[in-house]
């Protein structure tokens, strides 16, 4: 390890640590700014008295001011202790129930638009202008354009409850019925796939096709290489640098809840409905927890992104 | 045996459909190149001298490329008729070509060693082992110090005349009969473009290999040419030997390019001068002879009727006007030197 990379190295570990303290700041006032009524009448309950409210008020630190009430929640945040304003369980062990859900969705989706985005992208490259890539064109735009929540909800309407031939939605964890797990996950992939295969194959198309006009393709032709090599070894290996950064980021982001609002169509119980949830009751500490999380991820994917790039593009290194 | 034709480009037509109209970027080119020799093709950018070039080794094929003629080898193979597989096969063995920007040419995400190794396996059943040792020998040979460890550094790792040493090994890692070189030194400053210059002279004595060098450069063409093709909107124009073509040039375009030099020898003129106009569009090019919309002097003859490329004043010195050889002699006489005087009226 030279000094510069530990230099590196810490530079990146303390902005990360910055940024998580802004997101962590952020999330906290947007909840003292809305409107949320007195969170301590929710908790007591209906039939509390007033000197119960009283006391729920303070045990919840509820009187404090509100940095003192932030530093607390996020105390109970980082030693794992948190619990949640509206169910009196643990913030964490509710993640722990839905993270499986949310991690296979994310990851089965990202291996699919990953895949298919550099297969259509690739085919519209080469078939630039012709019919094939007219098709993968209007295709990837249909796909970015169709919200997530009319493409799942008719997905569902019409093949799972009219035809029946994919499941009503719900999640069957892996361990319990691997089969079933599959079939209850096609179409919430299907739905989060298509948006982000529309964006792939079109990033990748203009890539490639910038690619193939580059003087180092050029070259490897008057090499004598057959086209198949300079395909894959020249073009592709230059193509596809800057959409595996993206990957990197894309997949951060879904692992860390983007996944909402496919999860909520498809009811898979996932982190990213229990967030949905918590939002809806305002429900703080699982707010800031999963915020928290989702942010956390992305910035461990921006470094792992850097480490990578320069691991694949050689001229980064110096 | 020295003295053989190792190429023979006759007839050489390339256009490109288009929407519009057929872009005739080669109108018949015809030269041929000898063993050992360097030949130079000289033209502004327009000229036709990269595309023919490249549809040398197949790499203006496509579609919409309409080709004939014919620029046939040693050996009888036809580059023209020859298949897509067959100039595969040609194409970095027996030909090879360098390009004009060396610091994009080669692959930036693999070590210089590793592309030069892909070139010889490609064509050669040879071990990684061997292919890697020949590899080092040639950037030694090529003149780039340490190449054992500079081997296994990336392009970006070297400078730019460095990187064309490199192109240079890699295209001759196969020992080709032919080398093309496009514009091998635009890129490169005054200094480094000479040690290339005379890098490649070196290795045309050392190995044997014929030269086909593309430039627009006159001083490129004067330190290491033995033979000139001069090349205008898609035509030859003029071709002959060097000393013949710098003293005896028998076309307007010719004058132009050579009255076009600034000259160190002689008074330094208000203005440098230069062939009035710009090149004609190779879409719609002007009838007859290409240059007429910018020669001072065209006469009825040269917008109807297309000259010959041939033969007029000596053996193996042709050129394509209409103008006699005393007239030309005459005429091409500017203020003392070879030049081409200003059109008196804007050229349509």
């Amino acid at each position: 390890m030279t000094v510069q990379m530990v230099a590196f190295a810490v530079k990146r570990l303390v902005s990360a640590v910055l940024v998580l303290f802004a997101v962590s700041i952020l999330t906290f006032l947007i909840f003292v700014a809305i409107p949320n009524g007195d969170p301590a009448l929710r908790l007591a309950g209906r039939t509390a008295t007033a000197s119960d409210i009283a006391a729920v008020r303070h045990t919840y630190g509820f009187d404090l001011p509100v940095w003192q009430q932030y530093l607390k929640t996020m105390g109970e945040v980082l030693s794992g202790n948190i619990q949640s304003y509206t169910q009196h369980v643990s913030v964490f062990s509710q993640i722990e129930r839905g993270f499986p859900a949310t991690l296979s969705l994310a990851l089965g989706a990202a291996i699919i638009w990953m895949v298919l985005g550099i297969v259509f992208g690739l085919i519209g490259a080469l078939r630039a202008g012709k019919a094939s890539d007219v098709t993968i064109t209007t295709a990837s735009f249909i796909g970015i354009s169709a919200p997530a929540f009319v493409v799942g909800a008719v997905l569902l309407y019409f093949l799972a409850f009219k035809l029946k031939i994919f499941p009503n939605g719900g999640y069957v964890p892996i361990t319990q019925d691997p089969v079933s797990w599959f079939t209850h996950l096609l179409l919430p992939w299907f739905t989060m796939s298509i948006l982000y295969i529309g964006i792939y194959a079109q990033v990748l198309r203009s890539g490639v096709l910038e690619v193939l006009d580059a003087d180092s393709v050029r070259t490897a032709r008057a090499k004598g290489l057959s086209p198949t090599r300079v395909l894959l070894k020249h073009v592709l290996r230059l193509s596809l640098i800057p959409i595996i950064s993206l990957w990197g980021l894309d997949l951060a982001a879904v692992v860390g809840g983007a996944t909402v609002i496919v999860e909520v169509v498809f009811n898979l119980n996932g982190i990213g409905q229990y967030l949905q949830q918590s939002v809806g009751a305002l429900d703080v500490p699982p707010v800031l927890t999963l915020t928290l999380l989702g942010a956390f991820f992305v910035v461990l994917a921006n470094a792992v992104v850097d480490v990578v790039y320069a691991l694949l593009d050689p001229r980064i290194r110096s | 045996m020295p003295g053989d034709d190792v190429l023979t480009v006759s007839n050489l037509r390339v256009g490109f459909r288009g929407e519009r109209g057929t872009v005739q970027a080669v109108d018949d080119v015809s030269f041929t190149l000898r063993r050992g020799e360097i030949v130079s093709i000289v033209g502004e950018s327009g000229s036709g001298k990269s595309v023919s070039a490249m549809t040398l080794m197949g790499l203006t094929r496509s579609r919409s490329a309409v080709i004939s003629g014919s620029a046939v080898m040693a050996d009888g193979t036809d580059l023209i008729t020859a298949s897509n597989q067959q100039l595969q096969r040609i194409r970095g063995s027996r030909i090879s070509m360098i390009f004009q920007d060396p610091m994009s040419a080669l692959t930036p995400v693999y070590r210089v060693g590793d592309q030069i190794i892909e070139q010889i396996r490609a064509h050669e059943k040879v071990s990684k082992a061997a292919a890697k040792a020949r590899a080092v020998d040639l950037l030694s040979r090529v003149g780039i110090p340490r190449a054992s460890e500079r081997v296994d550094d990336y392009p970006h790792q070297f400078s730019g005349g460095m990187r064309q040493r490199v192109m240079i090994a890699m295209a001759l890692s196969c020992s080709p009969e032919i080398l093309i070189a496009d514009e091998p030194t635009t890129a490169l400053d005054v200094t480094i473009q000479a040690q290339i210059l005379g890098e490649i002279e070196r290795l045309r004595d050392e190995i044997g290999v014929s030269v086909l060098l593309i430039t627009h450069d006159l001083g490129v063409v004067a330190e290491v040419a033995s033979r000139v093709v001069v090349m205008y909107s898609g035509r030859v124009v003029e071709t002959a030997d060097l000393g013949p073509l710098f003293a005896d040039p028998m076309h307007p375009y010719t004058w132009g390019l050579l009255g076009s030099v600034p000259r160190v020898d002689r008074e330094r003129p208000d203005r440098l001068p230069t062939i009035s106009g710009s090149p004609p569009s190779l879409l719609h090019p002007p009838t007859g002879c290409h240059f007429t919309p910018r020669c001072p002097h065209r006469f009825d003859l040269c917008p109807s009727v297309v000259p010959e490329l041939a033969d007029r004043v000596a053996p193996g010195h042709a050129d394509r006007c209409h103008l006699s050889v005393d007239d030309k002699r005459a005429k091409r006489v500017v203020d003392g030197a070879i030049g081409l005087p200003a059109l008196t009226e804007v050229p349509r």
